[in-house]
């Protein structure tokens, strides 16, 4: 079993997130949803 | 960038209030009906101030750059406290493209990090889940998941339907 450690665990985020957003491009990060903006388009788009 | 509790008691809640205000102001919106679906359960939690029920925010120290609610509770069929995290949402001055591209990043760390931090302080959980409103998030955080598991740091970390869980020890116990 993997023993948690904090400090190892925050940084494999931290370079997984960097990796991810490098590979969707940050315009791509623009249309998630923690961005209300991008959810009004979603609402223009249906409507 | 931390994690900071809200709450309407000390006044962080308020401070976070001006803020966003603030920052709509500069963008020329209304903070009022800004992100008005997520806004209105982190304010109800930043209120109410249950123990297990927080709304927390993303701050540098200057800003409050996200805000969002966090949850412990136990839910099959995992194994331990379970610490759900959702109605993320950005702040103003990100949501219209007025910060670096970094501060992007940044901010997406903090959040997943701050979770984490929770998870191992105030709001003990052996897993975290987010919670992904729409398709382009679990396209996201499918792929930043697998990724995230490659690293070989904790005991699992799945994209499933709406949400990303990411487990510490021990591993999912299936439900019976």
């Amino acid at each position: 079993m993997i023993k948690y450690d904090e400090a190892k665990a925050c940084n494999a985020v931290k370079e997984a997130m960097e990796e991810t957003v490098s590979h969707f491009g940050i315009a791509f990060v623009r249309t998630l949803s923690f961005f209300p903006s991008a959810h009004k388009v979603e609402l223009k788009k249906a409507a | 960038m931390d994690v900071v509790r809200l709450s309407a008691d000390d006044g962080s809640l308020a401070r976070f209030e001006a803020d966003w205000a603030e920052q709509c102001a500069e963008m020329d919106e209304d903070y009022e009906s800004y992100g008005a679906a997520t806004m209105a359960p982190i304010r109800a939690f930043a209120e109410a101030k249950a123990d297990k029920e927080w709304a927390i925010a993303i701050s540098d120290g200057e800003r409050f750059m996200a805000a969002a609610c966090a949850i412990r509770t136990r839910q099959k069929p995992f194994n331990g406290e379970v610490l759900r995290i959702r109605e993320v949402t950005v702040c103003p001055l990100l949501d219209y493209g007025n910060l670096d591209e970094n501060a992007y990043v940044d901010t997406l760390i903090a959040i997943l990090n701050g979770a984490l931090k929770l998870s191992e302080s105030d709001l003990k959980a052996e897993h975290i889940k987010l919670h992904l409103r729409s398709p382009a998030d679990a396209v996201f955080f499918r792929a930043f998941g697998n990724t995230l598991d490659s690293k070989g740091v904790f005991a699992a970390t799945e994209a499933h339907g709406a949400w990303l869980t990411i487990s510490k020890a021990p591993a999912l116990q299936l439900a019976k």
